[in-house]
Order: C-alpha cells, then structure tokens, then sequence
C-alpha cells in the first residue's frame, strides 16, 4: 500500500516531462519497472547507446531501496564503467542500504547513473568482475559491497 | 480501503496560481510525497508524517533528508503544520478551481487596466470573488450588485451548497467537511468525516466547503489532554526468543515465527502503534490490527518467500523482492491507481499519447529511436517554445524562458562549486545546500514559482547522494551480514 501509494506518484510525474536523455519504458505493476538512460554529451565510450535499467521495487520502498540494474538484450549493452560489472550490478552507494534515502525516486537514480556515467573516462569493468560475475547467484541487494578507499 | 490522493504540486503549475506549487510541496512528506499525516519533526527540525519517520527510523536511524541520526523517541508533533496541511486542504480544490478558471478566461488581465502584472491580476480576482462568494451567501436570495463583472464560475461554485447553509448560531463546523454540529459531537464526527463525505460526493458531486471558519483550535485541546500511552522499543540483542515471544502475545499481537519475524513484527508494531498515538484522531486497536495483518501478508510471515525459510536471515531480506505475493494482494489498488495516472495525465496534457505509446512500448529497435527523438524534441522545444511534433507540449514548456533563467542560475552556481571538486557526477552529487542557497542568493522573487518549485524538488531528490566511488574507493562483493536495528532504550528493561 505505503509503496504503490508513493509509486503512482512517481510514475505520474514520470509520464510527463523527464530530464533529457531519460524515458520510462514500461511500468505495468509497482514491481518492476524499465527506464532507459542516454548519455547525453560526446563521451565516446557510451555515444550513440541506450541503456536500460530495471527497477524492482519492494513492498516497503521507499522505506528500503529500489534493486536497480542494467539490462542486456540486442539492443541495449552494460555500459563500460569501472563501478557496473558486465552482468549489469550496479555498486553505487546511492542503492546501497547506507546509501540509499527515501527521499530519492526513480527519476533521482536515473538522474545518478546518467551522471555517474557522463563523468567516466575508464573503459574498464570492477576489479574482480570475471570472477564475480560467474560465481554470483545472489540478487543485487543481497550482496554486500564492501568499501576499501585506497586513499586513506 | 484507503482513499488514494493523487493530487501533486504541480497541479498549480497549468493554473494562474504557479505560486502556490512550492507551497503545495512544502506541505508534503519527502517519504510518501503526500500531505503531511501526523506530521512529526526530527531533531535536525525535518518534518515528516509519523508512520514514514518512525519506519524510516527503525530502518536506518538516519533522517532521509539530511542524514543526521535521530531516534524515534525524540520526535515531536508539528502541531502547526497539521493544522496548516488540515486547513489547505479543504481550501486546495476550492483555490485550485478558481485558478483554472481563471486560466481560461481569456482577457481576464486586460479587462483590468489597473493591474500590473498579470499575476496580481490574477491574486486580485481570486480574492475578489472569495470576498463576493462569501457575500453572496449572506445576500442569498437577494440580486447581485455587481453582476455585469461578476463572472458565471463563481456561480457555478456556490449554487448547489446554498441548501445546505446555515445561518450564525451554536453550532461549529467540522474541519474537515464543514458540517455544523455541536462542538462536542465534533469529535466523534471526525472518526467518520471522510467516509460520510465520500458518501456526499456521491450524492452531489459538486459540492464545496462554506467558509465558515472552522473551529480545530479548540477541538485540538480536548485531545492533547489524554495523550495515547506511546509503546516503548526494545533492545531486541538483550531478550531470549522465549521473552520476546511473551512480549508479543502480551501486546496482543501475533507471537509465531522466527526470533528474526518477531523483531521486524515487533518493530512495525511499534511504529504502528505509535504513530497513531501521535495522530489527532488515533484509530481503534482493531484497525492497528488489521493494518499490521496486512504487513503480514506483505511483509511479514505470511508473504511468500519468507515461508520457504523463516529462520534464514536472507529470506527476510528477499523478501523485499516478493513480487508475486504482493502482486497479487495489491492487483486491483495497482489497477485502481494506475487508471487514476492515467486519467490524470491526459488531463495534465503532458504528452499523453507518446506516454501511453511508452507504456506499451515492447519492439526494442524502435524504442532506441523513440528516445533520441525525444531527447531531441527536448532539446528544441527549450530553444523556441514551438513544439516540434504534434504532440501537447509539457506545460512547464510554456514557461521555457524563465526555465532558461532557472537553469542557468543553477548552473552557473554548480560550475563554481564543480571547480573545486573531483566530482564525476556533478549533478548527483552537489551537496542540496547549494542550489537552495542559489535560490536564495537570487532572491525568491528574481525566480517564477515553477523555478523555485523545480530547484525544490531537484534538491529534495539529490540530497543524499554521496559518491564513494570518485575517491578511488574499490567494492568488493561479499556475503551480506545480516543486521537489524537495534536500539538502546529504556524499554528493554519494562
Ligand atoms: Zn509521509
Ligand atoms: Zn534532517
């Protein structure tokens, strides 16, 4: 109830007007929903592409966050980024537990990952990508992503 | 069932009244984006409805808006802002009407030379035929004076409830649906107010409030004086499943399950319970109950994937991703809710066909080429405020200049603040003081509502991001360890 409440207002806004390079594709349910993503300056890595993100939610968004990941199907890669590994998980604090706010929606994550895209210049995937990817079975929120800042 | 409000700010925004979006939102909750429902405030004075802070609370221990730690047993009602959110709510549809009215008349301003601007035309009028209105119900009956200027609208608005007029006598109005009562049936009348106006909507569609002055004042003193005893927390670490379980049944809720159900079940009750004990009107015991079965069926033990092992701390967890069980207990709301998007979007004109088109959109190939002529349409309808396609353009488009204005504002800002920072993702992860205090360095008047209604909700949306991954930082995947909150209170011990 609390999540399908909250949800029909964002997809109420979402069917207006979107920042560029954002669209909602498909929101049958308050389940799961598609948005696609653009790039919208000259980056080469991610020019002439369209990504696609599913977002599940839970019965208790926006209390606990959103699963958000990107797609693969023939028209629509993982984007190259050295925080989404290639089966399409995304380690973005925002989505984390730690990170996540119910003050954030839809919009605001896609808004996120456009950016967080727009700013990379690393064609490169997650240390440990090959290795994660084969062995993982469990659903993105489930995995903890642990955090070593090589800086301190 | 609970009556489903999807009334947003931006319903100001097609109207003469564009002010009146941002104070729309800032009678909202950044959780459920609704009207305030019991609005508390935090230690770092946010203001969020009960139920949405106490569970925001028990989830993480940290406000949604800016992050500080705060503790459910430091809320405080914001009796001022429920008495604000009770009041604007019976003046939104009223206001709201008048101002899309208003909108349509097409030489509205300029049959007033004396007005300045068109805005204050519009503010004039609106208290004009407030003040006219209300004339007329005490002239009820007799001829108008001023009907050459008088415009039919007005008519239209009071007509229907002159029956239901009366005049000065003992009598207080009920806040919320204006009938007259007795002062002391007031409250009893309130437990039932809005399913007895659902009703008299049905009978009479158009009926509107009388402008009495309603009476919550003094309604509100008889309550505050036997506050509802609030349910302490526990610290759930120092009790033995068998003490937890008694706890339970001892506060009449289910005591089934695993050590790790009974907490969560005991938290939602908490919440529950005391976020009614907050409420003006607080609802019966019964009615917790019910709410709390449907968390149970939801969320809790009765929801589908917990059941296949209710001792394995990830299958509370995943079961946040329980689609088909909650699929199926909230099929017809979905259906309801998404019929009311819908019916509103078209109204809204926002590009309906191509959102309808979008929802149904399955071919990939041509989905691709959707969006790049979307975006390009963006792009071009910002330049020019002709749209491109034949589609009804947005209507914030028809404010594109001071949208330009807004955007460089904001932007010029970011650009100074993005010259001392690393920052990869500038947008996401401006801090949201900034662009407010953009706002306010421009001086509220220099933007249009729709600008500051815009920079509002743009600073609500990216205020907590914060992005671990441009200081070099490195995630490695492991097993999630599982945690749930627990608080160090003086419960424990009772
Ligand atoms: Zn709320
Ligand atoms: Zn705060």
């Amino acid at each position: 109830m609390f999540a399908s409440k909250r949800l029909s207002k964002e997809l109420q806004k979402l069917q207006g007007t979107l920042p560029p390079g954002i669209s909602l594709i498909s929101a049958e349910n308050f389940e799961e929903w598609l948005m696609d993503i653009k790039v919208m300056d000259d980056n080469p890595l991610y020019r002439n592409e369209v990504y696609r993100l599913r977002f599940r939610f839970g019965s208790s968004y926006p209390i606990e966050a959103p699963e958000v990941t990107f797609v693969q199907d023939p028209s629509h890669p993982i984007p190259m980024h050295p925080h989404v590994y290639s089966n399409g998980i995304i380690c973005l604090d925002l989505l984390d537990t730690s990170g996540w706010s119910p003050v954030q929606n839809v919009e605001s994550v896609c808004v996120s990952l456009q950016s967080m895209l727009t700013g990379n210049s690393k064609n490169e995937r997650p240390p440990g990508n090959d290795a994660f990817v084969r062995t993982n079975r469990q659903r993105p929120r489930d995995i903890n992503f642990v955090f070593h800042d090589n800086k301190v | 069932m609970e009556k489903y409000d999807v009334s947003d700010p931006s319903d100001w925004l097609e109207t003469h009244l564009t002010e009146f979006a941002p104070f729309d939102a800032a009678l909202r909750c950044e959780v459920c984006k609704d009207y305030y429902n019991t609005p508390m405030i935090t230690s770092c004075t946010h203001t969020f409805c009960s139920l949405c802070i106490r569970r925001t609370l028990a989830a993480d221990g940290k406000c949604p808006i800016c992050r500080s730690n705060d503790q459910a047993s430091k809320l405080r009602r914001n009796g001022a802002m429920e008495e604000l959110v009770e009041m604007f709510k019976v003046a939104r549809p009223v206001a709201l009407r008048l101002a899309q009215k208003e909108k349509i008349s097409p030489d509205r301003s300029t049959a007033r030379p004396r007005s300045k601007s068109k805005r204050k035309a519009a503010d004039a009028d609106l208290e004009e035929e407030a003040q006219r209105s209300s004339q007329k119900r005490k002239t009820r009956g007799q001829s108008r004076r001023d009907a050459p200027t008088e415009s039919p609208e007005v008519m239209v608005i009071d007509n229907e409830e002159d029956g239901d007029y009366q005049p000065d006598d003992d009598l207080v109005p009920c806040p919320i649906c204006h009938k007259r009562m007795k002062q002391e049936a007031v409250f009893s009348h309130l437990d039932h107010c809005e399913e007895e106006q659902e009703q008299d909507r049905r009978r009479a569609r158009t009926r509107t409030p009388n402008s009495a002055k309603p009476t919550l004042g003094s309604s509100k003193s008889q309550l505050s004086s036997k506050p509802p005893e609030r349910i302490a927390e526990l610290s759930y670490g120092l009790l033995t499943e068998k003490a937890l379980r008694k706890k339970l049944s001892d506060l009449g809720i289910p005591s089934w399950g695993s050590r790790t159900l009974l907490i969560k079940r005991h938290t939602e009750w908490v919440n529950l319970w005391n976020a009614n004990a907050d409420s003006l009107n607080p609802r019966s015991k019964r009615d917790l109950l019910n709410q709390l079965d449907v968390w149970e069926r939801t969320q809790g033990g009765h929801a589908l994937n917990s059941a296949a092992a209710p001792n394995h701390a990830d299958a509370v967890m995943s079961k946040e991703f329980d689609g088909v069980g909650w699929a199926q207990s909230n099929k017809s709301d979905f259906d309801k809710l998404i019929a009311e998007a819908r019916r509103k979007a078209k109204k809204l004109g926002e590009g309906q066909q191509e959102s309808e088109a979008m929802m149904k959109e399955e071919d990939e190939g041509s989905s691709k080429a959707r969006t790049d002529e979307r975006s390009t349409n963006v792009k071009t309808t910002n330049e020019s405020s002709t749209p491109v396609t034949a589609a009804p353009p947005p209507p914030y488009l028809k404010h594109s200049d001071s949208l330009e204005r807004a955007k460089e504002k904001i932007h010029g800002s970011r650009r100074l603040s993005d010259a001392s920072s690393t920052s990869l993702a500038p947008e996401a992860t401006r801090p949201h003081t900034e662009i407010r205090d953009s706002v306010a360095e421009n001086g509220a008047e220099g933007l249009s509502a729709e600008e500051l209604f815009r920079a509002e909700e743009r600073r609500a949306s990216i205020s907590s991001f914060s992005p671990t991954h441009t200081k070099g930082a490195e995630r490695v995947p492991m097993l999630k360890v599982p945690e749930h909150p627990v608080r160090d209170v003086d419960g424990g011990k009772s």
